[in-house]
């Protein structure tokens, strides 16, 4: 077989492993990558605020920790000043349930959070921790989103490190996808 | 002589009773009890002392998924999640079973330890599913003295409208569906992630198959948890400690890798100390890497719940990376594996101790996951390749190894271990694709998972199983034909190539018995127990670990004969909470077989003994705690057939597709 042949046959086949690594899912529990826009089309609604835990409860098997989210401002959909949303697993009467990869927020820490609302009511952050952002204020005082923990340790799928906007990008550049990905609405 | 045969058999105690009370191996959720060294892990693991037969029960819930592609059924799915549980009860030198408990129904109050199967409709979108654990605060001890905490519960979560799931995982027969579910059941009986191409590492590096769903750190895993007896007098153990700068380092993998199988490994203690134990007798080399950096979305370094302190605190890895290196003896070790002058010999019963790594820190690994792809002759893309042994040039398509710009990562090399095979030609892809080419020829190897090694001036990446050396091409099937046997039963003829000796054939999950292998290479089985007009897609495995799938992504179906529906009588309609209660099972257009299971969907019912009569009748010995409330019913399950409904009454099958 010759090389041009070779990277021809590759070319198509690449196609194919393109489409399994676009959305080869990521370690944890499984996961599948979602891109920014994925999330912001997906989520039920996008709030800026800060979270405080507040009580742990079943909910048929899985146990949840409930957190109350003060919103200081709605990307998108409709939120109240503040929204009931929760995490997978946590610790309530001597019980603790673990799922690895479950996020845990932090009190007082600004957050961007893409959440989905399940048809029952239960609103979590998209992709376990794929849709939560910690908002920091950079030198020129401008507000930046990163992915939530430490940014610089961060790679995308394909091992290469990440410091593109889909992670790390202004507030008001995220208002601006926002309304650019869903059209001119929110 | 005799003095000398008691201090031999001195030795051996003391070696096996290290290997008991060892704090390492493998990973699993830890926890300590002191805030300084020596540590010695307490576990999460289910109590055999609670369990009856040492089996712990699974239940998967009577909510049919939606969404699912087209000719898949809510009877695959649960198939395919019995064959998933089956995985880990190959395991002989474990002594859990998983026990199919039948269906249940949301809200069913449940007491004694077991593993619930949901459909729920409350995972967001980018979660295939979840898995995991439920422990009391408290403690256990197992048959070795060692303190553990005990599992009372896991779950395991799936989606309720399968449409949710990627195109290419939402068969229920596909090799990612399937994987995925081996590995979230190493979840829920206490594996954490693993970084050796196992079925409890992260799916960017998993290179489990579904023929060969579990490598040796799996199988180590499960049977150090839950140890046959025996086992820890089989296999060997490797310790030492990883320092940098004179100070241990917390959370380093170590692994032990042989030129021919697959590695083992294990994490190290907040001081640096580590033990891999489980380790099959033989020759390895041994390497210290780092934990990767988190992936975006991750919620640590691979997903890895860190171990807990003794007031509840996680103890998080210690440093930021450091220069992956093989052991040779020397502190400073190397990333040259060529440059080991011996590998390390591990003997049953003994460890090998002083293993020890001095690491040089760094700000970021050279790479921090390399992904390996090859693709079939139909262009089906397949991780951790299968590459035919005497191919002159073959190709895999890496990522991770490129710079942003595209180009080769300055001074990259690439190598195998034992150099089983050697590289001819690098080419990175056009951009956008951020991958590589890598083609290979003049293999020596035998078969089996091969070992990567990418290397810069001052780091190296591992990846254990980077692809599989095999003799065979793929298995492929071009048609499924119905037939009679001589006397007048169903088979089905299998046509196709590449079937070996050790094909198996499999109809949504559940393995066909292999009557004879025809003058023209067909193959004639006889389908497991399906209900009437129900279509199962049909599966070729080799055990080489390659699939029918590989070449054809949708499998081919079989449709079973239209048939009446059958119906069953349980007696008695209660079943009291007090000793064992007989039950008994007579049916009308039933097929049971010793293959037949019951189950009450509780873990506070439990069926001690099963004896089939006839293929209309049954004799169930159950036992039922006082907790039991009759609300989940009965589940009788034949192959793909379900019956299911409340006890007492006459129950229907549920032969809906």
């Amino acid at each position: 077989m010759s090389c041009k042949l070779t990277v021809k046959a590759m070319q198509k086949v690449f196609m194919l492993v393109l489409l399994g690594v676009g959305l080869t899912p990521l370690p944890a529990s499984t996961l599948q990558q979602l891109s920014l826009d994925d999330m912001i089309r997906l989520s039920t609604v996008i709030v800026h605020g800060k979270a405080q835990q507040t009580v742990t409860g079943f909910r048929g098997s899985i146990l949840y920790t409930h957190y109350q989210v003060q919103v200081s401002e709605t990307l998108k959909g409709a939120a109240g000043s503040q929204l009931d949303m929760v995490v997978p697993g946590g610790a309530a009467n001597q019980l603790q349930q673990i799922f690895a990869g479950a996020p845990s927020l932090l009190p007082g820490q600004d957050y961007v959070l893409f959440l989905w609302t399940s048809k029952s009511g239960l609103t979590q952050v998209i992709g376990l921790s794929q849709g939560l952002f910690v908002v920091t204020t950079n030198a020129a005082g401008q507000q930046i989103i990163i992915r939530a923990a430490a940014a610089e340790r961060m790679v995308n799928a394909a091992g290469q490190p990440v410091t593109d906007s889909d992670i790390q990008m202004s507030l008001s550049d995220l208002r601006a996808r926002i309304q650019k990905t869903l059209g001119g609405g929110k | 002589m005799k003095r000398r045969a008691l201090v031999r058999a001195a030795a051996a105690v003391l070696s096996l009773s290290c290997l008991a009370a060892s704090a390492s191996a493998y990973y699993f959720y830890v926890s300590f009890n002191t805030r300084s060294g020596p540590y010695n892990a307490i576990v999460k693991k289910f109590d055999l002392n609670t369990l009856t037969n040492k089996t712990v029960p699974f239940f998967i819930s009577d909510q049919s998924p939606v969404g699912t592609v087209a000719g898949d059924s809510y009877q695959a799915i649960v198939s395919e999640i019995r064959a998933a549980a089956d995985v880990w009860n190959s395991v002989s030198s474990s002594q859990l079973r998983l026990g199919y408990g039948g269906l249940f129904s949301a809200g069913t109050p449940e007491t004694a330890p077991g593993i619930d199967v949901v459909f729920s409709d409350d995972i967001p979108p980018g979660i295939v599913a979840l898995g995991g654990p439920s422990t009391w605060n408290g403690f256990g001890f197992d048959a070795n003295g060692n303190t553990f905490i005990p599992i009372v519960r896991s779950t395991l979560v799936l989606h309720h409208d399968f449409s949710l799931i990627r195109t290419e995982q939402r068969a229920s027969y596909s090799e990612l569906f399937f994987v995925t579910l081996v590995h979230e059941f190493g979840h829920t009986l206490g594996l954490q992630h693993t970084l050796t191409s196992s079925v409890m590492a992260t799916q960017v590096t998993s290179a489990s198959s579904r023929a060969t769903p579990l490598a040796t750190d799996d199988i180590a895993a499960i049977s150090l948890l839950y140890p046959a007896d025996g086992y820890l007098g089989s296999v060997g153990s490797i310790s030492g400690r990883v320092t940098m700068n004179g100070n241990g380092v917390n959370l380093a993998s170590v692994v032990a890798i042989p030129t021919a199988g697959s590695a083992i490994s294990t994490l190290t203690n907040p001081d640096g100390t580590y033990q891999i134990n489980g380790v099959p007798p033989g020759y390895y080399y041994v390497y210290a890497h780092p934990l990767p950096p988190m992936l975006s979305g991750e919620s640590s370094p691979d997903n890895i719940v860190p171990p807990k302190d003794s007031n509840g605190n996680p103890i998080q890895a210690n440093y930021t990376a450091f220069a992956t290196q093989f052991y040779n003896g020397q502190g400073g070790g190397t990333r040259d594996w060529q440059q080991v002058q011996q590998p390390l010999f591990v003997s049953a019963a003994n460890v090998t101790a002083g293993i020890n790594f001095n690491v040089s820190a760094r700000t970021a690994p050279a790479f921090p996951y390399v992904r390996t792809y090859g693709y079939t002759s139909t262009n089906v893309p397949v991780t951790t390749a299968p590459l035919t042994l005497g191919m002159q040039s073959v190709s895999l398509v890496a990522y991770g190894l490129l710079q942003q710009n595209n180009t080769l990562t300055p001074g990259l090399g690439v190598d195998t271990l034992g150099g089983v095979a050697t590289i001819t030609d690098i080419k990175p892809y056009s951009p956008p694709y951020s991958a590589l080419y890598l083609s290979w020829r003049s293999f020596s190897a035998s078969a089996g998972p091969k070992h990567l090694l990418f290397s810069t001036p001052n780091d190296l990446y591992v990846l254990p199983s980077g692809f599989t050396a095999v003799s065979n091409p793929p298995p492929s099937i071009s048609s499924v034909v119905p037939t009679f046997d001589s006397n007048g039963n169903r088979e089905v003829a299998i046509y196709g190539s590449g079937f070996q000796s050790d094909t198996r054939i499999f109809f949504d999950g559940q393995a066909a018995a292999i009557d004879s292998v025809q003058a023209d290479g067909s193959w004639l089985v006889r389908p497991p127990a399906g209900p009437g007009g129900y279509s199962a897609s049909v599966v070729a495995l080799n055990s080489d670990g390659q699939s029918s799938l590989f070449l054809q992504p949708t499998a081919p179906t079989f449709t079973y004969d239209q048939a009446a529906t059958p119906s069953v009588t349980v007696i008695p309609s209660f079943i009291p909470p007090t000793g064992d209660t007989v039950v008994d099972i007579t049916g009308v257009n039933t097929n049971f077989t010793s293959a037949t299971t019951i189950g009450f969907g509780t873990s506070d019912a439990v069926v001690k003994k099963l004896t089939v009569l006839s293929p209309t009748h049954i004799s169930a010995v159950v036992a039922a705690s006082n907790a039991w409330v009759p609300t989940s019913g009965i589940s009788l399950t034949t192959g793909l057939r379900i019956i299911s409904q409340a006890v007492g009454n006459q129950i229907t099958a549920t032969d809906s597709q």
